[in-house]
């Protein structure tokens, strides 16, 4: 389960959104971090341990997939997977984000449901004991 | 309205009931009561005259001063521009309801934002069902407003729905997009 992530995307509506879907589904208790633009995204990903970054497509100042690439291209960043939102989403752009090394490709309009697909299970195991 | 606008219609209402369903657990239903319409763009009839006068301000802030609206222009493959128009009452309450606010009330700059976010993604719905899925498209950033919207172009399709008893507009300008043949199977067999 992810403890801290970014959520870049130029629109407040749509980071709190996203904020909402994320808790409904299970991430109460993560970190979130917002950045309203890829280089903002990039500045908090170097001086935050975020291990999951979520983008928009379309932003001013540098969009989702320059940011995917700088992700995915830097040594200092190795561990942080990338989670595309976008409403400018086909089929023929999905397979080149994931191409360039997404974890997953979302349609908006986002849902908690769809959120929990890719992600990994937020339900905590239940408590064992021993001996 | 010729065939391939009402297709291009279709299409629409289809992804603002997509979207509507799915942000805001609300149902769309395209209306044709004209007298509703005309009270949404701040028009009421006058009894004595018989002629239809400019009147602010009525239908719970459904006059032209109460009134919130978004336009996404398209650039690639077809160029155009998509407008969706609000009361300010029920832009407020959306901006509510996305952001998962209580009672208080949002500013103007919170509710242009909702509504710029609510097009965006009316758009993308949009764009899916118009183009191939093999091919990309493009557009630009969504300017919003308030007040009336105004274009200078004649808008090619004008559609009204209901959202539980509020009225949302939604307009499609740029003869490019009248041009484009529509004929993604969706559409054609899809009903809203």
């Amino acid at each position: 389960m992810f403890q801290t992530i970014i959520i870049a995307d130029d629109s407040a509506t749509a980071r709190m959104f996203v904020k909402r879907c994320l808790e409904i589904a299970g991430y109460d208790s993560t970190t979130l971090l917002e950045a309203c633009d890829g280089r903002e995204a990039l500045e908090l990903a170097g001086t935050r341990q975020a291990d999951l970054l979520i983008t928009d497509l379309n932003m001013p100042v540098m969009d989702g997939k320059s940011l995917l690439k700088r992700v995915k291209s830097s040594p200092k960043l190795v561990g942080l997977e990338v989670l595309v939102i976008s409403s400018l989403s086909s089929p023929a752009k999905e397979a080149e984000l994931k191409e360039l090394g997404a974890l997953a490709v979302l349609s908006k309009p986002i849902t908690p449901a769809k959120l929990m697909d890719v992600l990994p299970q937020t339900i905590k195991p239940e408590k064992t004991t021993w001996g | 309205m010729s065939e391939n606008v009402e297709l291009l219609e279709r299409s629409l209402l289809r992804a603002l009931s997509h979207t509507m369903e799915e942000i805001a657990f609300e149902q769309v239903e395209k209306i044709a009561d004209s007298e509703r319409i005309d009270v949404f763009n701040g028009k009421l009839l006058n009894p004595e005259s018989g002629y239809f006068t400019d009147s602010p301000g009525t239908d719970s802030g459904s006059g032209e001063n109460e009134k919130f609206w978004a336009e996404l222009g398209l650039k690639a493959p077809l160029s155009g521009i998509i407008v969706v128009e609000v009361s300010k009452g029920y832009a407020s309450a959306l901006c509510k309801v996305l952001y998962g606010m209580g009672m208080e009330n949002p500013h103007d700059d919170m509710i242009r934002d909702s509504m710029a976010e609510l097009l965006n993604t009316i758009g993308g719905c949009f764009m899916k069902e118009l183009i191939p899925p093999e091919q990309e498209y493009e557009w630009g950033f969504p300017v919003t407003g308030k007040g009336r919207y105004e274009t200078l172009d004649e808008p090619i399709l004008e559609t009204y729905c209901d959202i539980n008893g509020d009225i949302l507009k939604m307009t499609i300008v740029g003869k490019d997009i009248s041009d484009y043949r529509v004929d993604h199977p969706s559409i054609q067999e899809g009903e809203l």
